[in-house]
């Protein structure tokens, strides 16, 4: 019975998805100044890479959802400030902080909340779509 | 949750209410192999039932604190909601018809 939920399951998986990366965004902001990591040296910026997945067998192969494959450290170089006094600064007086861009965080975080809702009016929509079935046998 | 007239309350005592015998007896002859609509509907009330727990211990983990994520309760409501419906839409249409035969001029 209801297996037509399944779009209200894709779309549940992009909001999980979407929440992921939103969390992974919020990290990034939160560390934006992070001088020192457990693993040594300043925060390293993350991204959540997304993958197309089948959810449940049950569905037909063509119906995907996406979940988030694995969150990955981008290696693009840290930022350099001259700060002597800083604790971290290393021999030359440099600061090695977060490659972490603020602006583009913010781009992303819009983009995420975008999405996020999005999805959730897909859920919206579909519900709508169900109520308007069971109209045709309401008098 | 503790709701007396929420669906899995009293959908087992609606189920249980009905002696299974009489079911058995009024129900129509079916071949071999094929469901009567006694069975796809008592399935319907199961699921209904099942998702209306889940939606309940959605609701209630969210609120408790052990669960922080709202929209998977949301969806778990809303699930409920949609599968209650779909089943009152189909209860509705059989009690209408129910009610146009036994108007009929005999």
């Amino acid at each position: 019975m209801l297996q037509s939920i399944s779009a209200t399951d894709i779309a549940l998986s992009g909001v999980r998805a979407q929440r992921t990366r939103m969390n992974v965004i919020a990290n990034n902001i939160a560390n934006a100044t992070t001088t020192r990591t457990p693993e040594g040296g300043p925060f390293r910026r993350e991204l959540a890479v997304f993958q197309g997945a089948q959810l449940s067998p049950t569905l037909r192969p063509e119906r995907f959802g996406v979940r988030v494959k694995e969150i990955i450290h981008d290696d693009s170089p840290f930022v350099e400030v001259y700060d002597p006094s800083h604790p971290d600064a290393n021999s030359e007086g440099i600061v090695l902080y977060p490659n972490v861009n603020l602006s583009v965080e913010m781009i992303n975080l819009v983009s995420a909340q975008r999405a996020y809702e999005a999805n959730i009016n897909v859920m919206l929509s579909w519900r709508a779509m169900n109520d308007k079935a069971l109209e045709i046998i309401r008098q | 949750m503790g709701d007396p007239f929420s669906i899995p309350e009293i959908a087992p005592r609606a189920t249980s209410a009905v002696d299974p015998r009489l079911l058995r007896t009024a129900a129509p002859k079916t071949e071999p192999g094929e469901t009567s609509f006694a069975d796809v509907l008592k399935d319907a009330v199961t699921e209904v039932q099942r998702l209306q727990t889940e939606a309940d211990t959605q609701i209630r983990k969210l609120v408790s604190g052990e669960v922080k994520d709202v929209t998977e309760a949301m969806v778990a409501v809303e699930r409920a909601d949609v599968s209650f419906q779909t089943m009152m839409a189909i209860r509705n249409k059989m009690v209408a018809a129910y009610e146009e035969v036994m108007r009929m001029q005999v």
